[in-house]
């Protein structure tokens, strides 16, 4: 049947995919200044070999490779549901504002000098950060608010948290803390622990339940909101957990590892032929397909020659960019006949 | 007839959207079995009208459904008693078709992992609407008149009893409207319920059991075609000046000047 065949498709899909992870995250544990054959990766993970290559392996890359691979994961599976949500394969997780006003919490306790950028504090203020836009965005909008208000509201709050954190700049104490603010901002994986982990971890398993209970919902939008509906969809609910599942899932991302772009929006639209364009069956396959980008992105940074590591959100926006300019480009037909 | 218990029964059912009054005080019975097409000129409310009985517009009045208020349902077991066909069929991914009729089954458990009850309704819906044939085809790929013809055999998929459909026929050439209201006319035979809003007095005239004029969110009249079609009311509520011949049981409008 049919069914089975789309369903044995993605089961296939996800097992390839998955396999891909797990090889990035290896090799992900062996590139570095020091260079690790897998034989020391494995010896490392389970404490047995070379002292110093289990110290590399377990206290400076094993994080950094959880981080890419659950960051991406979440960035991939907020894009997916985003773009179910709004039906609309250009929408990325930065859409409602959550990634923004978690940066502007994180910097706020930068500049006010309570912390320095890898302390504790700071992604506990970027996740505050992240569901205060949640709030504000439920206050501006309304709690029943249709698709279009809640996007320029999103916009809105956006722009605020932009401007709060070009005044935390403007305002900083000295030249260093307006470096380490500008260098955070940028998205990195450098020298992050394990405790970072922990702290991004249950934000981003509650963000991955909210975001995978609608995956029916998303199926059914296909049809638009009002048949949605009339199929027993309730839409206020859906849009809600989709914002706060986006919200803890990106702030928790953005929390421990500054803004890291355009992960989201490409790899749903990666994996999306291959699931026959089904929404509700995007989002594991997505999910994979951003751990394996962000894991590839953080690899790369770290063997492309330069003075100094150059931040892996500045490669995935360089690279992303560009994708998503083809992406409008090549869409732009059916964009501007839009009626509905 | 008299005694079967109505399948839907609206009483003072009133809609206010945005500050407007768009229905006012409608009472409508309809049975099980009644292929009933609401027309009216454009801004009657008869989309609204369709809207609330699906439950997906804030009303007041009461609706009731196989006797149980339509708020009370849940959403699922609403979904499983009301097919909604929206105006325009509208589809945002290029889904194959027999993936988008599987969609009407959602309210059943169904959607991608379909059991074999659920694949049974979904071929069925696709063969009495002829698209099976494009079964594995992307549905953004169809040209107008197909794509309608998969959006009912979605609702149809759905095996609710009543269904409603907005302009099934809108974008159909005369051989597949003929088709559609032939297959929403053998739904209502076969036990279940239509309510279908038309534009086209003719059709409306030719299938229907009973029409029902809205006209600033007001029911004008309810009763079969040749009781409902006169050339008074055609007159008053849609401004035009109608020939009306009489052919078989059904009149035929001929709409003639604006007056």
């Amino acid at each position: 049947m049919a069914e089975r065949r789309s369903g044995f498709g993605v089961a296939i899909l996800s097992v390839i995919l998955g396999f891909l992870v797990v090889g990035l995250f290896i090799v992900s544990l062996g590139v570095g200044p020091v260079w690790l054959p897998p034989g020391s990766v494995f010896a490392g993970l389970i404490g047995q070999g070379d002292e110093v290559a289990q110290i590399i392996v377990g206290e400076i890359r094993l994080p950094r490779a959880l981080l890419a691979a659950l960051i991406g994961a979440i960035l991939g599976l907020s894009g997916a549901a985003l773009q179910g949500l709004l039906r609309n394969p250009l929408a990325a997780p930065s859409l409602f504002g959550a990634p923004a006003a978690a940066a502007f919490g994180a910097v706020a306790v930068i500049s006010f000098g309570l912390v320095d950028a890898l302390s504790f504090a700071l992604p506990v203020a970027a996740i505050i950060g992240a569901l205060t836009s949640v709030g504000l965005l439920i206050l501006v909008a309304g709690p029943r608010a249709g698709l279009l208000i809640l996007i320029l509201a999103g916009l809105a709050i956006s722009s605020l948290a932009g401007a709060g954190t070009a005044l935390a700049l403007n305002l900083a104490p000295n030249p260093f803390a307006a470096l380490e603010i500008a260098f955070w901002l940028l998205g990195s994986l450098e020298d992050r622990s394990l405790r970072h982990v922990m702290i991004a971890l249950p934000f981003m398993v509650l963000a991955a339940a909210l975001l995978f209970h609608d995956r029916r919902a998303f199926r059914a939008l296909t049809l638009g909101e009002e048949a949605a509906a009339s199929l027993g969809f309730g839409l206020t609910g859906v849009r809600l957990r989709v914002i706060i599942g986006v919200a803890a899932g990106v702030g928790a991302a953005v929390a421990v590892a500054g803004t890291i772009g355009f992960i989201g929006l490409v790899a749903p639209h990666l994996v999306r032929p291959f699931v026959r364009y089904d929404p509700g069956r995007l989002l594991v396959p997505a999910a994979l397909a951003g751990s394996a980008l962000l894991l590839s992105a953080d690899i790369a940074v770290r063997l492309i020659p330069s003075n100094g590591e150059i931040k892996v959100g500045v490669l995935t926006a360089l690279i992303g960019a560009p994708f998503f300019i083809a992406l409008i480009l090549r869409r732009r037909h059916d964009l501007s006949g839009v009626t509905s | 007839m008299t005694d079967v218990p109505g399948l839907l029964h609206i009483a003072g059912l009133s809609v206010l959207l945005a500050g407007r009054q768009v229905l006012a005080d409608i009472d409508i019975e309809v049975k099980p079995g009644e292929f009933v097409v609401v027309v009216g000129p454009n801004g009657a409310g008869k989309t609204t009208l369709l809207k609330a009985v699906a439950g997906i517009l804030p009303v007041k009045g009461s609706i009731l459904i196989e006797e149980s208020p339509l708020l009370r349902l849940s959403l699922a077991e609403r979904a499983r008693r009301i097919a909604y066909l929206p105006q325009g069929h509208v589809f945002h991914w290029p889904l194959a078709v027999e993936d988008i009729v599987a969609l009407g089954r959602l309210p059943r458990g169904g959607g991608a992992d379909l059991s074999s009850a659920d694949g049974e309704a979904v071929k069925k819906a696709m063969v009495q609407t002829g698209v099976a044939e494009y079964a594995r085809r992307a549905v953004t790929r169809l040209s107008g008149g197909e794509r309608a013809r998969v959006a009912l055999a979605r609702v149809l998929a759905t095996e609710a009893p009543l269904i409603l459909a907005d302009e099934p026929t809108a974008a159909l050439d005369p051989r597949y409207q003929l088709i559609v209201l032939g297959i929403l006319q053998r739904h209502a035979r076969a036990g279940g319920t239509v309510i279908a809003v038309l534009h086209d007095l003719g059709l409306a005239a030719r299938h229907a059991d009973r029409i029902i004029v809205l006209d600033q969110g007001r029911v004008v009249a309810d009763g079969t075609p040749s009781e409902v079609l006169t050339k008074l009311l055609l007159a008053k509520t849609f401004g035009i000046d109608a020939e009306i011949v009489a052919l078989g049981d059904a009149p035929v409008i001929i709409p003639w000047n604006v007056i």
